[in-house]
């Protein structure tokens, strides 16, 4: 069995309103008063296999931190079936809570920022299950992962950002546990502590942890990703690896340089059924579609109008993919 | 792969945090310093209004009202700690966005609150052993302290276990009713309330009869009137006022602690399904 298999979890949420109504509140407890819900997650399934890096990919309000929480077994599902490391999500709750480890962005703030950070981590340490006698020599092991073997007597107060996510990191590693879920761990981090936070990353994958990604981050995601899901309102709305994404998704786009770009060419090269769409930028001519197999015939379509400068056929990147895939998810709402 | 701690390492848990949260109470050297001063002045206070007071007349009584004062204040400590901890604790783990890491280590949230717990008693208790230092070597106070001084410590732990009961509704609260605010209207209204007809600072026999039966249905009422029983008049266990201050408490944590925890466990299952337990989704 994968270590995360999840099937048509939905998960809605109650929408608040502003400022704090005691007397409501209680109402909508007692069932008196009927509550409004938006739905953050509608139906999602996927599965992540051993020491495989999953990707979740989304804008702002995706609901990449809701599905984080439930494969945490930190959030309740309305409906659906989860199992995290062969343990229930609904019914074995506390056995999913301990056999994952969670990341979040800006998670440092569960540190004192008056106590050294060896003192801070040698309570999640025997919290998380060390004995007292070996706790030591751990904190001293995962402060030499992240590079803070040299700070351990140093107060969070006065770390950088980098340097605490670096920190909330090491807490983190404390407790060996087989499925790690990081929600933006490079969030807010200078470029080089995000470098090292990736190369971590690929590290946990060469040990046999499975990592779960939720980043908005597509550079990254596609650097570290086996595969990804892309994530807008709940719904997934593509998921595989990132190459095959990008050719079912992405669209190829052929650049013509042309000494002067005339209605009827682009008439005439929009007819073709392969072509989705054109724009012209000054004297070249960006032409959208499956175009690989149909290269000669726009070429000399081209050629019987206008001279050739330069010619140069590139595929969409997967940050192309995402913008596509959202604005045409946008766009059904709108029409809906 | 840890799924729970065994009774040693919970041990271990709670004796760190201990640890922690002294370094920390250390760091803060002046806070310290004024905390010890705002209870001197307070000792001062009852002290200097015990002189214009006079002595107290009640049932088993005839004395000083310092003497009885401090026994009330210092059974207010627990009584003010107990009710107070689980909410002020949620607070702090909410807040400080903790609890969610607390939930998905081993030692589970039951652990890390008798962490705090014990931190918080101790506390409590080093404020009333200076209570009664200040009391008794520089205002004063008089106390034979009996041999059956001892069924104090009996009586202390059924009144937080039944007061315990009240502080998990309350610390409920927080989440069922999202009473985020500073203050929880149940466990502030009890706390309120045991101030003005639980007996701490005055016998409630001088309140009016109606404010009377709402001091009879607290537990506090029972346990400063027999801690006062055994340490202002000598009575032990062989008293029947103590016998039956023993029973009452007994069945009022038998009712109050399984309903607070009910309460407290609903409470988390509504954030779990709500996605409130903590403070950024």
């Amino acid at each position: 069995m994968n270590p995360i298999e999840i099937e048509s979890i939905t998960k809605k949420y109650r929408i608040r309103e502003k400022g704090y109504n005691w007397k409501k509140n209680l109402k909508q407890l007692l069932k008196i008063e009927k509550q409004d819900y938006l739905t953050a997650l509608n139906k999602v399934s996927f599965s992540v296999k051993k020491g495989e890096i999953f990707g979740i990919l989304g804008p702002n309000g995706a609901g990449k931190t809701t599905l984080i929480k439930i494969l945490a077994g930190l959030l309740l599902p309305e409906n659906g079936k989860a199992a995290i490391n062969s343990y229930d999500i609904f019914k074995e709750r506390e056995k999913v809570r301990t056999s994952v480890n969670i990341l979040m962005s800006g998670g440092w703030v569960v540190f004192d920022y008056k106590l050294s950070i060896y003192n801070n981590l040698k309570f999640w340490g025997v919290a998380g299950g060390l004995r007292l006698d070996e706790v030591k020599k751990r904190i001293e092991d995962v402060l030499k992962i992240v590079g803070l073997d040299d700070k351990k007597d140093d107060f969070p107060e006065n770390l950088s950002a980098g340097l605490r996510q670096k920190m909330n990191l090491a807490r983190c590693l404390l407790s060996d546990r087989p499925v790690y879920l990081l929600d933006e761990p490079t969030s807010n981090v200078d470029p080089y502590s995000a470098e090292f936070i990736r190369k971590f990353i690929k590290d946990m994958k060469k040990n046999g942890k499975t990592v779960v990604l939720a980043t908005h981050n597509l550079w990254e995601a596609e650097l570290l990703c086996d595969r990804i899901a892309i994530l807008n309102r709940g719904n997934i709305l593509a998921l595989d690896n990132t190459d095959t994404i990008k050719k079912r998704i992405g669209k190829e786009i052929l650049t013509v340089e042309l000494e002067k770009i005339t209605p009827v060419l682009v008439k005439e090269i929009s007819s073709f059924g392969f072509v989705e769409k054109t724009i012209e930028e000054k004297n070249r001519l960006n032409i959208y579609g499956r175009i690989k197999k149909n290269v000669p015939t726009l070429i000399d379509t081209c050629r019987k109008h206008t001279n050739i400068i330069s010619v140069d056929i590139k595929e969409s990147s997967l940050n192309d993919v995402f913008i596509q895939l959202i604005t045409e998810k946008e766009k059904a709402m709108v029409i809906k | 792969m840890k799924h729970t701690l065994s009774f040693p390492e919970k041990l271990g848990v709670i004796w760190v945090y201990l640890g922690r949260r002294a370094k920390l109470w250390l760091r803060f050297k002046i806070s310290f310093v004024f905390s010890f001063i705002a209870m001197f002045v307070t000792i001062a206070i009852f002290y200097f209004m015990s002189l214009f007071v006079g002595s107290v007349q009640s049932d088993y009584y005839n004395g000083p009202f310092f003497t009885f004062v401090l026994i009330g204040l210092a059974v207010n400590q627990y009584m003010q700690t107990t009710l107070n901890v689980y909410l002020n604790t949620m607070h702090s783990i909410y807040w400080s966005n903790r609890l969610e890491i607390v939930l998905t280590s081993p030692m589970r949230l039951k652990t890390f609150f008798s962490s705090v717990m014990t931190w918080t008693y101790l506390y409590a208790t080093m404020n009333v052993v200076f209570y009664f230092i200040i009391g008794i070597f520089v205002f004063g106070a008089e106390f034979t302290f009996p041999a059956t001084a001892w069924i104090v410590i009996p009586i202390l732990i059924l009144l937080i276990i039944s007061l315990s009961g009240i502080g998990l509704i309350s610390a409920s609260m927080f989440m069922l009713v999202n009473a985020k605010g500073d203050i929880e209207p149940i466990g502030w209204g009890v706390a309120t309330i045991s101030g003005l007809v639980a007996g701490v600072y005055f016998p409630p026999k001088y309140l009016p009869a109606p404010v009377q039966m709402l001091s009879k249905i607290l537990p506090q009422t029972y346990a400063i009137d027999a801690i006062r029983r055994v340490l202002l008049n000598g009575e032990g266990i062989s008293s029947p006022s103590i016998q039956l201050t023993i029973v009452y408490l007994i069945v009022f944590s038998i009712i109050l602690l399984p309903l607070g925890m009910f309460m407290f466990n609903i409470g988390i299952r509504k954030a779990e399904k709500e996605g409130t337990l903590a403070r950024w989704m």
